[in-house]
């Protein structure tokens, strides 16, 4: 089934335009402020004329071009394209700054494509198996999931532990903006209509890492940094190498398959909960950050093993994984086909043809990218006071298609200066990040679990899957607490 | 090793987060509850603004004991050093015309302002200006921000300013 699902995909006709599906992914991903969601909404009306597996096809290359692209700017210019490559930053700007960026850029492309793969391999064999777990998750469970996903907060964070918290508590406190989830009470609007929506992630993403990095520039003198940009020599990355991250691929690539299956969590989660294991697992931890490796690695193995985990609700149950497969529910209803259980039996070939695109399109992800690292890394010749203006327009102007509301463009600028001056005091955006995206999942899902059991918050110990993850929050919290303890007693520079 | 003048900044963000959480905290009173649920929609912001005091308080304290080292090996160059490594004035002209692209990109539209934004921001960012310089941004300005117009607008059918 598998085979004819892969043989249904391999025509040329498919093939070339899986090519460009994949190329438009990586551009609109690779643009702060454009995303892979929108890649996939755009093309939507392309896919009418075709038959349901090539219309998929191209769907799925658009998805798989849009997650990954977001390497290149994450990389190159510290500005994650997609919220999935928020964690892609830590390590790969570093790397650049480092004059590694061929290497960092040729070590993000293989693991993507590996994690890829193992998302394909988990979804090929489990699929069906895995919806009936991602059925057994109630509000407690996904509390428990998101509080341990918080505790990355902790885990990311460098230096001062305080203020990585302070951190994250402000990125939540600003999701209090808008309307409550659960009951949609007004919330901080102060009587405008504007502020009722809240902040969407877009804005405030770009904002903080793209705008405030112009302020940072002009504040500096707008210092010209000499690249030292070394050819990049093969994939990057050697086998050896590859060997040494294996268990850090596989790893990452199942945790962003899980948190994939799981509906509404998103491809941030995936890679900070990746580069989180992966800082807890390895032998080296002060140093991730800093420009190692093996952060890179398990945050873009993460979110690429979010692309075949975010198809098994999709496919098993017509559930959504994330904002994409979102769209690609629309995609699939579109071509007259109804997700839920019954595709498997009644329609397999399809249901193995998406497996196939995927794989098909991750294939063609890493030769693309493979050849395209040579032209991306020239984005470091342009000088910063010519990228920079360019990239702020192209900013606010993703922000401002995403509601077609210039409200957008003005929540980009407040961020921008808020994330300035957050810098300013030492305050890292990546657990502000964290905090806004997860806060309100966490705020949404705890009220549901605590309305379902009248206030009882018992459920969250006694549920096997919640207490689980109950009990990873609060030993990866213990550990970095331990952590920095050692270090203070070590005598290290407490940077407080 | 971080600067006095860091810890003192730091000091001043610790006292604004307390405000903040106060303001944040009270601000909940006028959260309305809807009938017959247990948990109200002002109950997260609260526990969330009580755990951010906390730790303000913590930030401060903290803070405080790094600047009461630092202040004793203070020599009175650090100010200096820092006023010299940060340039204001280029600052507050990008802050300047960011802010200003926002308000005006409604009034005017998107493709004069981009333009003119691009071309001003280049030009404050560059400290080498030359002629052949400003007309390279001028022309890439343009052909960017008209490339972007085509694609939005026929391609995406996404309405600009």
């Amino acid at each position: 089934m598998l085979l004819s699902g892969i043989l249904a995909v391999l025509n040329w006709q498919t093939i070339l335009l899986m090519f460009i599906g994949v190329i438009v992914g990586i551009i609109f991903g690779s643009i702060p402020g454009m995303t892979a969601t929108m890649a996939v909404a755009l093309f939507i009306p392309i896919t009418f004329a075709m038959d349901s597996i090539p219309g998929m096809a191209v769907m799925i290359s658009l998805y798989v071009g849009g997650i990954s692209g977001g390497l290149i700017p994450a990389i190159l210019l510290n500005m994650p394209g997609t919220p999935s490559s928020i964690a892609s930053t830590f390590d790969g700007y570093p790397l650049t700054q480092q004059g590694k960026a061929g290497k960092a850029l040729g070590t993000a492309v293989i693991v993507s494509f590996f994690g890829g793969v193992i998302s394909f391999l988990i979804l090929i064999f489990a699929s069906p198996l895995l919806a009936k777990i991602a059925l057994k998750f109630g509000p407690f469970e996904y509390f428990a999931l998101i509080l341990f996903a918080l505790t990355m907060i902790a885990t990311v964070t460098r230096g001062s532990f305080v203020m990585g918290i302070i951190s994250g508590l402000i990125g939540i406190s600003i999701t209090f903006v808008g309307m409550a989830p659960v009951d949609g009470v007004d919330r901080f609007t102060f009587d405008l209509i504007q502020l009722k929506q809240g902040f969407s992630l877009l804005p405030v993403l770009i904002g903080l890492f793209a705008v405030s990095e112009i302020y940072k520039e002009a504040e500096s003198g707008v210092k010209k940094e000499f690249h030292d940009i070394k050819s990049v020599k093969g994939f990057g990355m050697k086998l050896h190498e590859i060997r040494e991250q294996a268990i850090n691929i596989i790893r990452s690539g199942i945790i962003g398959t899980i948190v994939g299956i799981l509906p509404g969590i998103g491809g941030s989660t995936a890679s900070i909960l990746s580069y989180g294991q992966a800082k807890k697992a390895s032998k080296h931890p002060e140093k991730f950050g800093t420009g190692l490796i093996d952060g890179l690695v398990a945050s873009e193995a993460g979110n690429n093993g979010l692309t075949g985990g975010a198809l098994v609700p999709l496919l098993a149950l017509g559930i959504p994984g994330d904002s994409t497969t979102a769209v690609l529910l629309g995609a699939l209803m579109i071509q007259g086909v109804q997700p839920g259980p019954l595709l498997f039996t009644t329609n397999p070939k399809l249901i193995y043809g998406i497996f196939g695109a995927l794989l098909i399109a991750n294939v063609i992800m890493l030769l693309v990218e493979f050849f395209g690292i040579r032209v991306f890394i020239n984005i470091l010749k342009v000088p910063k006071e010519v990228l920079l203006p360019i990239v702020f327009v192209t900013c606010s102007l993703g922000a401002f298609a995403v509601n077609n509301s210039i409200f957008s463009v003005y929540v980009v600028i407040a961020f921008g200066i808020i994330g300035y001056l957050l810098l300013k005091v030492g305050v890292q955006l990546a657990p502000l990040i964290i905090g806004f995206i997860l806060g309100p999942m966490a705020e949404a899902n705890l009220r549901r679990a605590l309305m379902s059991s009248s206030g009882d918050i018992t459920p969250l110990f006694t549920s096997p899957i919640a207490l689980m993850f109950v009990a990873a929050a609060v030993i990866s919290v213990l550990t970095v607490l331990y952590q920095q303890y050692k270090a203070y007693k070590n005598g290290f520079e407490e940077e407080i | 090793m971080k600067k006095l003048n860091f810890y003192k900044r730091r000091i001043g963000f610790g006292i604004f987060l307390i405000v903040f959480s106060i303001l944040g905290y009270s601000g909940t009173a006028s959260i309305p509850n809807r009938a017959g649920l247990e948990v109200s929609a002002s109950f997260f912001p609260r526990l969330i603004f009580s755990i951010l005091g906390f730790f303000s308080v913590l930030l401060i304290f903290n803070s405080y004991q790094k600047y009461k080292v630092l202040k004793k090996e203070y020599n009175g160059e650090e100010e200096k050093e820092e006023k010299a490594e940060i340039h204001y004035n280029l600052l507050f002209l990008s802050l300047l015309t960011t802010i200003s692209y926002g308000f005006l990109l409604k009034l005017i539209g998107f493709v004069p302002v981009s333009i003119a934004f691009m071309i001003i921001q280049m030009w404050i960012m560059t400290s080498d200006m030359t002629i052949k310089k400003f007309i390279r941004n001028t022309v890439l300005s343009s052909a960017i921000v008209f490339g972007l117009y085509y694609l939005f607008t026929t391609v995406f059918y996404v309405p600009l300013p």
